[in-house]
């Protein structure tokens, strides 16, 4: 494909890098003549010094002919006029960087519409839907979210004294927009009929709305157990902490926030009235961190944009007993060397806006019938677009026999994710996610993904 | 805006019955018919546009609100409703949130002030209190006066 990237900072050239060595042309701009000649040499393709803004430096980057491009600088506005211009002079599909804020105000003002976007992200919160993932799910077992977080996927075993040992799946009365995709039980892993019955120590892949989801695996993990939200500390009230915040207040989360800086905490804690206790400190200290009992949470998120301070209140956190920690990392390198070191260190998991930004990209550079999301112990996460040849298009999925190993998990029809019911019509253009078995996957291919 | 002033008790849905957004914005905006604020045509286009408007992006705010907006050539004024469901209803907001209230507003097309009243609303129903004070209302006057109150 020919793809042009706008901005060479951290998440332009990580996507850049990443992309090197592919079968792809390349084509960077970027505005800061240092930044442009550092990348040069680290990416393979063309970088153009200038502004992404210029039509003249557009189309002398081949806009024309261009299938993909990505706005990525940190600038909003640089971003929306980029997309527009690159639209204008012919390229395919633009896919826009945007702050929180933005993102915020797109229900008063139709930002795709009138900038010519394809697609709209931000990186503060795909990194929380991320970060969010690892707190709903304290048992630390695969979780995958799709459709930016409207379901999800989880597995959890059944442990011995839970309630459902013995049960049938139709007993167990799922919620509606819940379902079991497989079981794996010693070494075998099965889609199961409604008459099967829960046995101790099954491994459940369970899918669904989110909230729905988190309910039902807490019931099916133990009788005793309750459900609980996790108590969780975040250093800093930046667009990460707060995008955070957000996102996991729905499940029942108690949320302390530290901010340092007097007036943003001011406003941060009216904006999360009711959600979210904000704490004006500078939790670098040690002494700050003691005074709050941070020792008693389940999780301490570090969001500050500094990667060292992120990581050593993570190891101050750790040492004063908190469950798990959980820093955001910044530099791409930095990442990778603490990931690495993440269980002599006592880290959970380390969290790098970067990457998860790349991760998301990569879907769109792909002239693929489909593509792999993920392997779970039930098979592969499988993402198609219904195209007009597929032989399920147009079709209600009743209908459809599906080959045995894998089923449906979710339809998406513009913005709206659902769990497909038997009534649901596919249709082309329609993004479909599978769990898929390997003995089912040719197959499904050939019915679904043509 | 004022809207203790723009809205009558009729205009009030105090316990909403649907569990969708498309069902929520069908709801409200056959009330407005109902109540005769609006024409049977204006009613079938507004709830088109508006479940349309909603594929797009959603119109839920966050913090268990959500403003569904449109534009009709069929209305001289801003006209507007509002909706409370104390189960709330899934508008997959941006917080992911489920929605308590919903104020929907089919707007003149000549309306050139449109973004200052939508950002007016939704700044209205951050600030302190003014959520629970709606949860806790018990009749359409209590929730008039829960909007006089803070206004």
């Amino acid at each position: 494909m020919n793809i042009i990237i706008i901005g060479a900072g951290q998440i332009g050239l990580h996507l850049a890098r990443s992309l090197s060595g592919a079968a792809h042309d390349i084509i960077v701009i970027e505005s800061n003549e240092k930044l442009a000649e550092s990348s040069a040499s680290e990416i393979d393709g063309r970088v153009i010094t200038g502004s992404g803004t210029s039509v003249e430096l557009l189309l002398e980057a081949g806009i024309a002919e261009s299938d993909l491009l990505f706005a990525l600088t940190s600038n909003d506005s640089t971003n929306l006029i980029a997309c527009k211009l690159a639209k204008e002079l012919g390229t395919k599909k633009t896919i826009c960087r945007v702050s929180p804020l933005l993102l915020k105000e797109e229900w008063m003002f139709d930002y795709r519409s009138n900038f010519a976007l394809d697609h709209i992200f931000s990186s503060e919160r795909l990194s929380a839907i991320e970060i969010s993932k690892h707190i709903r799910n304290p048992e630390g077992i695969a979780i995958q979210e799709i459709a930016r977080g409207r379901i999800e996927i989880q597995q959890i075993r059944i442990p011995e004294d839970s309630n459902a040992c013995g049960k049938s799946l139709l007993e167990l009365n799922l919620p509606e927009r819940v379902r079991v995709a497989s079981i794996q039980r010693t070494e075998r892993s099965f889609v199961p009929t409604a008459k099967e019955k829960i046995e101790p120590n099954d491994q459940i892949t369970l899918f669904g709305d989110p909230s729905r989801l988190s309910k039902t695996a807490t019931s099916l993990r133990s009788k005793t157990e309750k459900e609980k939200g996790a108590n969780v500390v975040i250093l800093g009230g930046g667009e990460y902490g707060l995008s955070l915040a957000q996102m996991i207040s729905p499940w029942n989360c108690q949320i302390r926030i530290f901010e340092k800086n007097q007036d943003h905490a001011e406003a941060l804690a009216e904006e999360l009235a009711g959600k979210a206790t904000v704490i004006h400190a500078d939790a670098a200290s040690l002494n700050e961190l003691r005074e709050e009992q941070v020792g008693i949470a389940d999780f301490f998120v570090a969001t500050t944009h500094s990667d060292e301070d992120n990581v050593m209140t993570c190891l101050q956190a750790k040492n004063l007993g908190t469950k798990s920690c959980i820093p955001l990392i910044h530099r791409t390198d930095y990442a990778n060397a603490v990931n690495q070191a993440k269980s002599q260190l006592g880290i959970k998991e380390v969290i790098s806006p970067r990457e998860v930004v790349r991760r998301e990209l990569m879907r769109f550079i792909t002239s693929d019938k489909y593509h792999i999301v993920k392997k779970i112990p039930a098979g592969e996460i499988i993402e198609t677009t219904i195209r007009e040849k597929s032989k399920v298009a147009g079709k209600a999925v009743g209908e459809i026999s599906l080959p045995p190993g894998s089923i449906f998990v979710a339809i998406i029809k513009g913005i709206h994710a659902k769990v497909p019911r038997a009534t649901d019509m596919i249709e082309v253009g329609d993004t479909v996610f599978s769990i898929v078995s390997e003995e089912a996957k040719k197959s499904f291919l050939k019915l679904v993904a043509k | 805006m004022e809207l203790a002033n723009t809205l009558t008790t009729k205009q009030i849905v105090p316990e909403m019955i649907s569990t969708t957004s498309a069902e929520a914005i069908e709801e409200l905006v056959t009330e407005l018919h109902g109540i005769g604020i609006i024409t049977e045509s204006c009613k079938t286009n507004s709830i088109h546009l508006l479940i349309e408007r909603e594929d797009k992006t959603t119109t839920g705010i966050g913090s268990g609100v959500a403003i569904p907006h449109t534009f009709s050539s069929e209305v001289k004024e801003i006209t507007m409703i509002f909706g409370r469901s104390m189960e709330g209803i899934d508008f997959e907001a941006i917080d992911n949130n489920p929605v308590n209230f919903v104020v929907l507003f089919i707007m003149p097309e000549n309306n050139k002030n449109h973004l200052q009243t939508l950002s007016a609303i939704a700044k209205f129903f951050t600030k302190g209190g003014i959520r629970k004070k709606l949860l806790e209302a018990n009749t359409k006057e209590d929730i008039i006066n829960a909007f006089k109150e803070q206004e």
